[in-house]
């Protein structure tokens, strides 16, 4: 039988052929589709990647230039550098800025001479040991007005000094002693037993002392009312034939009010050196029931409903709460001052803050001064809620341009809510921009449904920036989220970087605390027109104006 | 079909696989180095951020400590030429290994606002004793002119490349129990809390003799070689442009803080660079620089302010002991987690930063 030819395949060779053909197809498909997919899986890691690295880096930048918050090339977006004038609420005729408004447009808000700023432009930046112990360069040196941002923080400058005793509260008993006699705002304290005649004035229509023969205004560029506090003899009598001055200390004071008036408490916890006593002492109190006269937030205290009582009132309060001191008594008896125009004086007022009202019936005036401390390496704190929950009372937000930037720089709900404005949403005609600049001052209280306080607190002070406002849209969303705020007497810069993917709406987010920047530091790089101020060196001739240069 | 024309078939179809194969492994490799790459970038960019910590903590440290006198310290040298010999009134300085920890008073110092740092009046002229000398003795750009003042007087620099040390000063073991308690029931001191060992307990160099006196120097030196994996990183670098004020430079590189071929050259450390200015500008090229500006204050932190309240009542206000001294109120709800935190209560002694100001460009000097 001849043999068949071989030209073409057998069955077995086919199905064999076939069945491996369609094995390498598959797999081939298998590998075509886990390769597209890892690819593509691959390039969104890229992607995420390199968004996350620019979202960081974009981070670090906002640490150090704050544009978010301030855009020195960009007009529409420097909204915190505004003025308020005026708090249609409770303060009429003040003059307020935000974290960014040059100094020089704020006017200096004093009872004391001069009207507008002095510094020491000719002295060296040092003040010497020698003049520190002058009466004569003190008594110059008191006066002094503005901001010098030339002169370091001198420890042995007594005009730094808080000169009170910071054991004694207003109306304790002074058992340590009268430090109104040495250390006083006012020159002619009054001692309450039996103060010098010769030293008791005409009181103007907020209770405060004029001088002989001065009118009644209070306007701070008016002569009538200026001369207040120039003299310097006191009624301490004469020693070796020289009357012994009584010592004023009114610069303290004043720095710490214009520059709160400049740039709201933020502002001035940064500008202040760390632990600094946000505090005077020796200011006698005028206190009218929630009246915010325009010096009332530093030069009165918190508590200023207890004191608009009436002397009966007060008598009453305090024997029903078994006072027994010894200013009680003499309240009791009529040595001490006795009110005018419905205002107890008291010459001899420990404590002087800047919040107006801040625990309005808790019966506790619970505030600053707290230990704050100046910006270093020590931002350890994250802006979690916990956080912030955990030392809620002490946190100063730093509050970006919204319907909730005021002059005080808003941050802090109050404990009833309905009845002091903000109920957690939108500024409405029901809960004007007054009442919220006027109400949320300083900080954050901690109670009544403090989570939810909590929550629009945070939302508030988060600045939320767009990364990648036109981009891919299949490119993930990127954001950079701010949050800087003082918690704790430390300040802390929270940065988030967040990215969300738009097919899975998945998001991830990288957050840490940037140490960088601070407050002042971002000031000096700003001209007050806008642009960036160049800074070559000191003295260097070359150098821009910033927002903290003087008129 | 021939078997060979079919094997061809199979060859391409496979080689076509593998070819695909090694272009995603080549993509996958090219997008990680791209990838790498730009990390890098933005590596170096923290890692000199973390250089502006070191520079604030060095200022503030510096403002009290760190100005030890020895008998060849040139400022003292230059301040024994016009005073009393320091030696003559601590004659232990004859041994230069025999320091007196000195404790300055701030960049401006607390007792007299007069610019730092200052110590105390060891020779009783009636000044307190400076630890700088504005005398001009470097060479910042190799003119051979001596232009600036040695650290820390004020228009001085002071370059701080930094790495870790093999083995620091002080270094102790990583023991959390260096003295368990013993569990054998048979032991004679069972469950008895004995510290038969030093808690904590020192890293020694095994080699070092294992007299008290030579481990105790060991312990005190440690090893001061620089760890070469973290070696030649980052630095930073600081120029006192006034009493209180500083320039600080932060740098990811190799260039250890110097502005310039220059001033390597001023300051005689061309060996670094093994004598080569390419090589500088190679490390110059690739490295990071940030500046900044900050003030430094002689305030210290963290310490709890004494708290006032509207008013007492009766002795609820006095401090009676140090935690409730701070504390705000016995009947504030949101004032007692205050005396429990210790970052608050933990007062830092070496001032504070007044405020820091990133510059966008270099200064004139830096």
């Amino acid at each position: 039988m001849p043999s068949r030819p071989t030209l073409g395949f057998t069955m077995i060779e086919l199905m064999i052929a076939i069945g491996l053909g369609l094995l390498v197809a598959i797999v081939a498909y298998a590998s075509f589709a886990t390769a597209a997919e890892t690819i593509t899986t691959v390039r969104r890691m890229a992607l995420d990647n390199r968004l996350m690295r620019a979202g960081v880096a974009a981070a670090l930048d906002e640490v150090d230039y704050w544009t978010v918050y301030d855009d020195p090339d960009d007009t529409a977006n420097q909204g915190l550098r505004q003025i308020q004038r005026g708090d249609g609420f409770a303060a009429p005729d003040m003059t307020t800025g935000l974290p960014f408004t040059a100094l020089q447009a704020i006017p200096l808000r004093l009872e004391t001479a001069p009207a507008g700023w002095q510094l020491r432009a000719t002295d060296p930046a040092l003040a010497s040991e020698a003049d520190l112990t002058s009466d004569a360069w003190l008594a110059s040196a008191d006066a002094d007005r503005g901001f010098d941002p030339r002169r370091p923080y001198q420890a042995n400058d007594p005009r730094r000094w808080y000169h009170g005793n910071i054991a004694e509260m207003s109306l304790s008993d002074r058992r340590f002693g009268r430090y109104a006699l040495f250390d006083n705002q006012h020159k002619n304290p009054r001692l309450g037993y039996g103060h010098d005649p010769r030293e008791i004035r005409q009181l103007d229509r907020w209770g405060r002392e004029m001088e002989p023969g001065a009118a009644t205004s209070r306007d701070p560029n008016s002569p009538v009312g200026a001369p207040l506090f120039r003299a310097l003899t006191g009624p301490y009598g004469e020693i070796d034939g020289t009357r012994v001055p009584s010592r004023v200390h009114t610069w303290h004071g004043n720095q710490l009010i214009f520059l709160h008036d400049a740039m709201g408490n933020y502002g001035l916890c940064d500008y202040v050196p760390a632990n600094a006593m946000l505090a005077t002492h020796g200011t006698y109190a005028q206190l009218p029931r929630y009246g915010n006269k325009p010096n009332n937030r530093f030069i009165g205290t918190h508590d200023d409903h207890h004191f608009a009582e009436s002397l009966a009132e007060v008598q009453a309060r305090w024997a029903s709460q078994g006072f027994k001191q010894p200013y009680a008594t003499a309240l009791a008896q009529g040595t001490i001052e006795t009110p005018r125009d419905g205002y107890l004086r008291i010459d001899e007022q420990a404590e002087v803050r800047f919040t107006g009202l801040p625990a309005i019936g808790s019966g506790f005036g619970d505030f600053f001064p707290e230990s704050f401390l100046a910006p270093q390496a020590k931002n350890s704190s994250n802006a979690t809620a916990a956080t912030l929950r955990s030392a809620s009372s002490r946190s100063i937000p730093l509050i970006p341009v919204s319907p909730y930037t005021g002059a005080w720089v808003v941050g802090y709900l109050h404990e009833f809510p309905t009845q002091w404005g903000d109920t957690g949403g939108a500024p409405n005609s029901s809960l004007s921009l007054e009442r919220i600049m006027t109400h949320h001052r300083s900080r954050w209280m901690n109670r009544a449904n403090q989570t939810f306080q909590l929550t629009v607190m945070m939302n508030r002070m988060t600045a939320v920036s767009p990364l990648l406002a036109h981009r891919p849209k299949d490119w993930p969303i990127l954001q950079l989220q701010t949050q800087r705020f003082l918690n704790n007497g430390r300040f802390v810069n929270n940065m988030r970087v967040r990215w969300t993917d738009p097919a899975s709406n998945e998001t991830a987010e990288i957050s840490f605390n940037g140490l960088g920047t601070t407050l002042r530091g971002a000031r000096q790089q700003r001209r007050p027109g806008g642009g960036w101020a160049a800074w070559y060196g000191p003295g260097d001739s070359r150098n821009n104006e910033t927002l903290d240069a003087p008129p | 079909m021939t078997s060979s024309s079919r094997s061809g078939f199979l060859l391409i179809v496979v080689a076509g696989i593998l070819a695909l194969l090694a272009v995603m492994c080549l993509t996958f490799v090219t997008q990680s180095r791209s990838d790498a790459e730009e990390a890098s970038d933005l590596d170096r960019r923290v890692q000199a951020r973390l250089m502006l910590g070191a520079g604030l903590a060095y200022i503030q440290e510096s403002s009290r400590l760190g100005w030890d006198l020895r008998d060849d310290d040139s400022a003292t040298a230059a301040n024994e030429a016009t005073t009393p010999s320091w030696s003559s009134r601590y004659p232990s300085l004859s041994d230069p290994n025999n320091l007196i920890h000195e404790e300055a008073f701030g960049w401006v110092d607390v007792r007299n606002g007069q610019i730092g740092p200052l110590t105390r009046d060891y020779d009783g002229d009636g000044a307190y004793d400076p630890r700088f000398s504005t005398t001009l003795i470097e060479d910042s750009n190799a003119d051979g002119i001596a232009d600036r003042p040695a650290w820390p007087a004020v228009g001085s620099v002071c370059r701080a490349p930094l790495h870790r040390l093999r083995r620091p000063p002080f270094a102790i073991q990583p023991l959390a129990t260096p003295n368990p308690i013993v569990q054998d029931p048979s032991a004679a001191d069972f469950g008895l809390p004995l510290l038969r060992r030093p808690d904590p307990q020192p890293l020694l160099d095994s080699t070092v003799a294992s007299t008290a006196q030579a481990r105790w120097h060991d312990h005190r030196t440690g090893d001061p070689e620089p760890d070469m994996a973290s070696f030649n990183r980052s630095w930073f670098r600081i120029h006192r442009d006034g009493p209180a004020t500083f320039v600080v430079t932060c740098g990811a590189g190799m260039t250890l803080g110097f502005a310039d071929w220059d001033e390597v050259r001023g300051a005689g450390m061309e060996a670094s660079f093994g004598g080569q200015r390419n090589m500088f500008e190679d490390a110059l090229a690739q490295e990071v620089r940030l500046h900044f500006r900050c003030e430094w204050s002689p305030a210290v932190s963290g310490a709890a302010s004494g708290q006032h309240k509207s008013y007492p009542r009766d002795n609820e206000s006095w401090p009676t002991h140090p935690n409730s001294f701070g504390n705000k109120s016995k009947s504030n709800t949101d004032a007692d987690d205050r005396a429990l935190d210790p970052g608050v209560k933990s007062a830092n002694q070496g001032g504070t930063i007044q405020w820091i100001q990133r510059l966008e460009t270099p200064p004139a000097v830096w």
